[in-house]
């Protein structure tokens, strides 16, 4: 149940910080950087970079490491899973340890390592971008980047507002769910059962309530905008305008410097040579 | 089933920076058989201490014991004693997922290997204690109106008669009728059984009406925790404990005011309270009317 209440996706923490005061675009745009950094990265020196960026970042932010830590505990364990796929999977290069027809290589461990730093630099650059950024901004940010599409007939303006919705209720739906297990947990529903059937009967009992209530938010949040005069085919004004400061002027130039960087060691193999292969 | 806080305290999303305290160095006793009514505004720590009490939530610091038992994140309760205690959460939603209110009622009854008859038996008494007649038997629950879900909710807590009882606001939200029909049956039921309740409320009158002692909560902290003939005594005794009950949101209600006058007018009221307006009548006849 800890896990439930630190699970950090879709949860603003309102500190007032040099990240948190940075634009919403600002913020989006170099967690698109991150992701592509993470996979232009074939070294490990290139990945580290990425982790000591994300580092400064989330010092920047003024986000306790403690908590930012503990919030990836939730995927550890599809970490786990990756990795050990990865690990049976590649039959390239030395044998390390092998039992029967499971055969363990090096390139296989390098492999399971570099998933794992990987997925977790993407999952810790998404995770900073919604603890410091309000689901409203984030939106903002959005629309205003997508707006050329606009022109060309895609409703960016409904999609954004879905995506604000979808990270909005994040936090909601763990609080409920953390509620219905207490309430499942109080009518005898075992969920450290032994016995398989009765853990799946536990879990039914967490799900149908939870999909239910969503459902039913989701109707009544739809009657709640319609009475507010939502209409999604008019154009709203915005009270606050997004504006690049001089900050965001230099992250966004230091982003487009080190994704030419990692562009170039991805495909000049000269580069790659002078830094060193994995 | 006796429950014991010892210099208890509660901290929800501990470590994070949504971290919130709820309860604060919180001690009593609450011995096996007695009606407790817990009071107090909204956040001020009402269903954390329902929930600590039911083992739903381990201590940040201090003790709990239930049945003598220590509970914490080290200790869970054990399903023998879960068993053993009845939750009912403000929200009945939290709590069906059955097809059908049949099944949602067995389904607390399943780890008691009753025989069918007998299964069907009590579910359709527990049903009926709380209003709804057999045509419910084979409804879905979730398509039922607020009232009858709650209903629903309740039978399915009451049919496996658990020994500790936690009701978190078990008549919010219900029409005057609905919540007439649950109060009358949870007093007759307490006095049939003398199960340990915990009654959590907004409501003055209804923890009158069916507690014999009353916890009022403010911020985290107990600041009454006694009789109600003690509450009352104190209410005419102390006109500043009346101010500082109003700070906490117990807002004097008519019904205290008929009790206080009672009380004002002859003491002997205070060694048994009238309950509702027939016992006030009663009360008056036997002692006044001579």
């Amino acid at each position: 149940m800890a896990l439930i209440e630190s699970f950090p996706l879709g949860r603003y923490v309102p500190y007032t910080s040099f990240v948190h005061a940075l634009d919403p675009r600002t913020k989006l745009l170099t967690t698109v950087a991150v992701a592509a950094w993470v996979f232009l990265a074939t070294t490990a020196g290139m990945l580290c970079f990425i982790w000591i960026f994300l580092g400064v970042a989330l010092a920047a932010s003024k986000i306790p490491w403690k908590y930012f830590v503990m919030s990836l505990l939730p995927i550890v364990w599809v970490l786990v899973f990756l990795a050990i796929i990865q690990i049976v999977l590649e039959q390239r290069g030395t044998t390390v340890w092998q039992f029967g027809i499971i055969r363990i290589t090096d390139q296989g461990m390098y492999g399971a390592l570099f998933l794992v730093m990987r997925l977790v630099a993407l999952f810790a650059a998404s995770a900073l971008l919604t603890l410091t950024t309000s689901p409203l901004h984030l939106t903002r940010g959005l629309e205003s980047l997508l707006a050329p599409l606009k022109r060309l007939g895609v409703p960016i303006d409904a999609f954004s507002l879905m995506l604000t919705i979808a990270l909005r209720f994040i936090p909601t739906m763990l609080d409920e769910l953390f509620m219905i297990v207490k309430a499942q947990t109080a009518r005898g529903a075992d969920f450290s059962s032994k016995h398989i059937k009765s853990r799946l009967e536990a879990l039914l009992s967490l799900f149908i309530p939870l999909f239910v209530l969503s459902f039913r938010r989701a109707d009544r949040l739809a009657l709640a905008m319609e009475a507010r005069g939502y209409d999604v085919k008019r154009t709203l004004s915005h009270w606050r305008v997004l504006t690049f400061r001089w900050a965001d002027r230099l992250v966004l130039l230091g982003v487009v410097l080190i994704t030419m960087m990692y562009v170039l060691l991805k495909f000049y193999p000269v580069l790659h040579t002078l830094l060193g292969k994995p | 089933m006796e429950i014991v806080f010892d210099a208890v305290e509660y901290i929800y999303a501990e470590n994070t920076p949504f971290a919130k305290r709820a309860l604060q160095h919180l001690s009593f006793t609450l011995p096996s058989g007695s009606f407790t009514a817990i009071m107090g505004v909204t956040g001020s720590g009402k269903s954390t201490i329902g929930q600590l009490a039911a083992g739903l939530l381990y201590p940040t610091a201090g003790r709990v014991r239930i049945d003598g038992l220590e509970i914490g994140r080290r200790h869970p309760p054990p399903q023998s004693l879960r068993r053993r205690i009845g939750y009912a959460f403000q929200f009945p939603e939290h709590q069906l997922f059955e097809e059908t209110v049949r099944k949602e009622v067995a389904f607390s009854l399943k780890r008691l290997k009753l025989s069918p008859e007998d299964e069907e038996q009590r579910i359709i008494q527990a049903l009926r204690s709380f209003g709804l007649d057999e045509s419910y038997l084979l409804r879905n629950p979730l398509f039922l109106s607020g009232g009858e879900k709650r209903r629903v909710a309740l039978a399915s807590i009451f049919v496996s008669e658990p020994e500790l009882l936690v009701l978190d606001e078990a008549t919010a939200g219900l029409d005057p009728l609905g919540r007439e029909a649950i109060l009358n049956h949870l007093a007759r039921w307490y006095q049939a059984r003398r199960p340990t309740v915990l009654y959590i409320t907004h409501d003055l009158d209804e923890a009158l009406r069916l507690a014999d002692t009353l916890f009022v909560v403010h911020e985290g902290r107990l600041i009454w925790h006694g009789t109600v003939s003690g509450l009352i005594r104190r209410s005419l005794e102390d006109p500043q404990f009346t101010s500082a009950l109003e700070e906490a949101g117990l807002v004097k209600t008519s019904w205290q005011e008929v009790l206080m006058t009672l009380v004002q007018c002859d003491q002997r009221a205070l060694d048994a309270l009238p309950r509702h307006e027939v016992e006030v009548v009663q009360w008056i006849q036997r002692y006044w009317h001579r």
